[in-house]
């Protein structure tokens, strides 16, 4: 099999010895082992270089704290893997649906609207059609909002219903929704958040080292970074 | 009064703040960003480094508190071992703090 290759080659695993064979149940990453996937999806799929290690730190914080991140960030690879990489910029797609688009430049291109969009209300959050596996947007969300102090709140709509709310501050988060609806919600608003609201979500930090991903998955992703280009 | 504007206030009453910052090696600064970063992460260390003297700064602005930790003094006898864990407050405030100090430049 081809894929031990691809392990050796990403944590120096010996080459010499068989890999012995996947469990049928889940496995376990580490987080230094989940930075190190991130950085080769993303290199794999044509991510620039000096954003590798900015992925694999919003992916391990993800995982870090509960939350899928590796898992998403791999799922969009693939959902998109035949569309050029230039396209997954627009948030039109090449089907002339609105959405979809990559949820890493999504984030970096919410940037300048950030600062009024935590100013507005929960009932009157800023919305729009929503990146694809938008759950990656919390970390850049978390790390606009750390200096100045400020917490957030992503939602996520569909058929008119908040399916998913990620109260953000900071360095934690709570999530309210499956991340399946989360996924399948087409659109995503941003709103500031009320101290004194009810109910107060319960803010966590990391409390993980270790993420469990099926063995399905793990072959899958591998199979990825092992592909020709 | 928003935690920008009570982290300022803090900086400009206490200068000490900043320069117990600026006196952190990496390491001593990594400490705070696993504190962060990690649920119910609990530091030590011993009276009268870098570390213990901002951290009892930052117990004085709510950000950390100190645990009692009597069973520390019997891994070193002599030697007065401090526990600190950030407060609610500081997980939002630290952050804060450090961008300050940061982009303050020298």
């Amino acid at each position: 099999m081809r894929w031990h290759h691809v392990i050796g080659g990403l944590f120096g695993a010996s080459k010499s010895a068989p890999p012995a064979e996947l469990p049928d149940d889940d496995l376990e990453l580490s987080m230094v082992e989940v930075a190190a996937y991130a950085r080769a999806l993303a290199a794999k799929r044509g991510y620039p270089d000096d954003s590798h290690d900015m992925i694999a730190r919003r992916i391990v914080f993800l995982e870090r704290r509960g939350i899928p991140g590796l898992g998403p960030f791999h799922r969009d690879l693939v959902l998109f893997a035949d569309e050029p990489f230039s396209m997954r910029f627009n948030m039109v797609r090449p089907d002339g649906r609105r959405g979809g688009q990559c949820p890493i430049i999504a984030g970096v291109t919410l940037d300048p609207q950030l600062e009024a969009m935590t100013c507005r209300t929960e009932s009157d959050a800023a919305w729009f059609p929503a990146p694809s596996n938008s759950v990656l947007l919390i970390p850049k969300l978390a790390e606009w909002l750390r200096p100045i102090g400020r917490a957030a709140v992503i939602h996520w709509l569909a058929d008119g219903q908040r399916v998913g709310q990620a109260f953000v501050d900071g360095f934690r988060i709570a999530l309210h929704g499956k991340i399946e609806a989360i996924h399948e919600a087409p659109y995503v608003g941003i709103s500031g958040f009320a101290e004194d609201g009810e109910p107060k979500p319960a803010f966590r930090s990391g409390f993980t080292e270790r993420m469990r991903i099926k063995q399905r998955h793990m072959t899958m992703m591998i199979e990825y970074l092992g592909r020709e280009p | 009064m928003t935690v920008l504007t009570q982290m300022r206030a803090a900086l400009a009453d206490n200068p000490q703040l900043e320069h117990a910052f600026r006196a952190l090696s990496p390491g001593d600064r990594s400490i705070l960003h696993a504190l962060l970063d990690t649920e119910a992460a609990e530091a030590s260390t011993v009276v009268g480094s870098a570390n213990a003297r901002l951290w009892t700064l930052l117990e004085t602005t709510g950000i950390m508190k100190r645990n009692e930790r009597p069973e520390l003094t019997k891994v070193a006898p002599g030697i007065e071992i401090l526990s600190y864990t950030l407060t609610d407050r500081g997980y939002r405030a630290l952050p804060v703090l450090m961008s300050l100090i940061d982009s303050s430049g020298n």
